[in-house]
């Protein structure tokens, strides 16, 4: 397990928690999923789904679900697993739909794209905001991951970083036109 | 904080619906005479579009190090094993 580390702005579950997970739970997706002729391959990113769903709704916020984990991921593995069964398509992994598409009317810079130029632009801002938003640290550890002195420079630096962001978005999606009378 | 720092913070207290009925009036009263200011609440939800899907990407990139962890190192083998009987005929 030594190849498995952890980098200052990594998600709040440590590897060998989804490890864990691995080992409990991916066994009863991959029986379900096998007795109706899927595949490994499709059962591992059904599975990757599951989890990225759990992390989102519980794992990053602490909340208190009723089920067990084991039930509740393989309840999100199997309502994935039938989805796709009813329309008949191919698997398509959640990071390659995110949400990214929806709301935006323009068509100059695709946010792929915009992701890319972004953390040329500013990796560690980006983090920063992920640690925060995504990842549901609260300020004071972010401040301990950052290295900041306390939570309050933490929230100003977190402030700083998204008019960053917002600012980059703007000049890259919004034309000349929008900023000249 | 700086105004233009606070005033982020205003916003996304619109977005995430922590103002009290009175701001949020205020705020929408904004938005419908500032066409650049509509501009910028755009660019503001689209960072934390982007955020999210950053923070996706990297959790993605953690899962499939863990896959490959599990299915490479021969540590894990009695695990490997049980998951590739049930593809067995």
């Amino acid at each position: 397990m030594n190849s498995l580390t952890r980098a200052v702005g990594s998600p709040k579950i440590s590897d060998e928690r989804f490890v864990r997970l691995y080992k409990e739970v991916f066994p009863v997706v991959v029986k379900y999923i096998s007795r109706r002729q899927g595949t490994l391959e499709q059962a591992k990113d059904i599975f990757q789904d599951a989890l990225i769903m759990y992390y989102e709704q519980i794992l990053s916020t602490e909340k208190q679900i009723e089920q067990t984990e084991k039930a509740y991921i393989f309840g999100i593995a199997r309502h994935l697993w039938i989805h796709q069964f009813k329309l008949g398509v191919n698997y398509e992994p959640l990071s390659d739909k995110i949400e990214l598409a929806e709301n935006v009317n323009d068509e100059r810079i695709s946010d792929k794209q915009l992701m890319r130029l972004l953390m040329n632009a500013g990796e560690r801002c980006v983090s920063l905001l992920k640690t925060f938003y995504y990842d549901k640290l609260s300020m004071t550890e972010v401040a301990e991951r950052f290295g900041f002195r306390n939570e309050r420079s933490a929230t100003v630096q977190k402030f700083k970083c998204l008019e960053k962001v917002r600012d980059f978005i703007k000049e890259k999606t919004l034309g000349y036109e929008d900023f000249v009378e | 904080m700086r105004t233009s720092l606070n005033k982020l913070k205003v916003w996304e207290e619109y977005l995430e619906h922590q103002l009290l009925p009175e701001e949020k009036l205020l705020l929408d009263a904004h938005l419908i005479i500032d066409e650049k200011l509509k501009d910028e609440l755009y660019c503001q939800q689209k960072a934390y579009q982007l955020v999210k899907a950053y923070g996706r990407e990297d959790l993605r990139a953690q899962l499939l190090r863990v896959d490959q962890e599990l299915f490479a190192n021969p540590a894990h083998k009695n695990f490997v094993d049980k998951i590739k009987g049930f593809f067995r005929k």
